[in-house]
């Protein structure tokens, strides 16, 4: 188990892809970083935990003391603002 | 549905958070209206964009969730079992060979000697307590009633030398010893009622050696009723004394008749062999007396007030005394100046039957007086 967790984790640390596809990864996460910190602060939260953290929207509202319908609004929001500054990274 | 109703249920979508009125609106909306199922598209490439992306870059939380999710346990617990699970296992197998191995040693050094220790003591054990002090079961142990015609043979290397220098000048008495047995019988079946013994008794009745006539077997039978020297014998023999004058010469007699009599070598072997294992050293304290006999009185107190003058007269010294349901049994030292004094003071005092007396006397002669009656 521990060894599984550390291999996978090890892949993902020195990931064996090719220097162009390494820029753009970095070009991508360096876009998306941005976008995320651009966004307002009661966005990039529920953004975050949700496609990042992976919490579900009731995990979200119990945990930001928030309506179901505000996690529900607020995260559809944010993903609006990231779809149109991560236009270019789209196929 | 508006396209800007539908575009605002995209996200709720994506997450499957749609019930099922809403579902089936935008499904219906997305089914007309091209524009928004190609932006439906794109969101779902962002939503798919950042979620790839994601853990790549948010190497901080994601190390420590997968760093927390490979660990199988705590620290503390991990230690513990490093330190201690393995122990449980081994230490037990290790220490308990180690064991296994340090008795197999101790028992193997040990033991060796011991045996070796034992079977050196077994044949020095000196002899004598075996015989029952009560009433004896013949039947049971008809081998020391066969020894007592000859009580020396108790005593080892000594008995050995002893035996053999007392049976020769005792050789030419025989003839004139076994008339005196024959007589002693015919006297007893005078007195006693022979339909008094009963077959049992006569069943207890050892034959030694050969099958004697049946004169003899009642014989022998009625010697032991009145004075029961067979109950006697025993107490003597623990006495170490020899056997009284009665019982010597029934055994030289059924010696005679039987022609079969044991060498005496080869009783003793028999005795030798029947020793116990472990006699006590009190056994070997005991010296063989030089005389013994049978007093039988009428009187026993007025017979021990006698004898104890007697002793006190001829300067002997009562060494011994056991008292026994039969009787006292009395051990004397007595000057040899005196011994003949005493043995004319004993037979005043009653019916005084010695022993044969040795060829030669020592300074100082030891007497085992059994006082019945």
């Amino acid at each position: 188990m521990a060894r599984h967790g550390e291999g996978t984790l090890t892949r993902l640390a020195s990931s064996e892809i090719s220097p162009a596809e390494e820029v753009e990864r970095s070009e991508l996460e360096t876009a998306l970083h941005r976008a995320i910190g651009e966004l307002s602060e009661e966005r990039r939260i529920v953004v975050v935990l949700r496609d990042l953290e992976g919490l579900s929207y009731e995990e979200i509202a119990t945990a930001l003391e928030l309506e179901l319908g505000t996690v529900r609004s607020r995260l559809h929001r944010a993903r609006m603002d990231l779809r149109e500054k991560l236009e270019r990274f789209l196929p | 549905m508006s396209c800007h109703d539908a575009r605002e249920q995209f996200s709720a979508l994506i997450d499957g958070a749609l019930d099922a009125s809403e579902r089936a609106g935008l499904d219906a909306h997305l089914a007309t209206c091209a524009d928004c199922r190609r932006e439906l598209q794109r969101f779902r490439d962002t939503v798919a964009l950042m979620r790839a992306a994601a853990p790549v870059r948010a190497p901080a939380g994601f190390v420590d969730r997968v760093l927390e999710a490979a660990r199988p346990a705590p620290w503390p617990r991990r230690l513990v079992r490093g330190l201690f699970l393995p122990w449980p296992v081994k230490l037990p197998m290790e220490a308990a060979a180690i064991v296994l191995v340090a008795v197999g040693v101790a028992l193997v050094y040990r033991g060796s000697p011991d045996l070796q220790q034992s079977a050196q003591q077994e044949p020095a054990a000196p002899v004598v307590t075996q015989a029952p002090s009560g009433a004896t079961p013949e039947a049971k142990q008809p081998a020391p009633l066969r020894e007592k015609g000859e009580p020396q043979e108790l005593y080892g290397a000594r008995k050995d030398e002893k035996a053999r220098e007392q049976d020769k000048p005792r050789e030419p008495e025989k003839a004139k010893e076994a008339p005196r047995a024959q007589d002693r019988v015919q006297e007893f079946v005078r007195t006693q009622e022979p339909g008094s013994l009963t077959d049992k008794k006569r069943a207890e009745t050892p034959s030694p050696s050969a099958p004697q006539p049946a004169a003899t077997s009642r014989a022998a039978d009625l010697q032991k009723a009145p004075e029961s020297p067979e109950r006697q014998a025993p107490v003597i023999g623990k006495l170490e004394a020899p056997a009284s004058g009665a019982e010597r010469r029934r055994s030289i007699a059924k010696d005679n008749q039987s022609g079969t009599a044991q060498p005496t070598e080869q009783r003793a072997d028999a005795l030798k062999a029947q020793r116990p294992a472990s006699a006590p050293p009190l056994a070997a304290s005991f010296v063989l007396p030089d005389m013994s006999g049978q007093l039988a009185v009428s009187d026993r107190e007025l017979a021990l007030r006698s004898l104890k003058e007697l002793v006190a007269r001829l300067g002997a010294v009562e060494t011994r005394r056991f008292d026994t349901s039969d009787g006292p049994i009395i051990e004397l030292t007595v000057p040899r100046e005196a011994y003949a004094e005493l043995n004319s003071g004993l037979a005043r005092l009653g019916r005084w039957q010695p022993s044969k007396e040795p060829s030669t006397l020592p300074a100082t002669i030891r007497i085992v007086v059994r006082i019945t009656g």
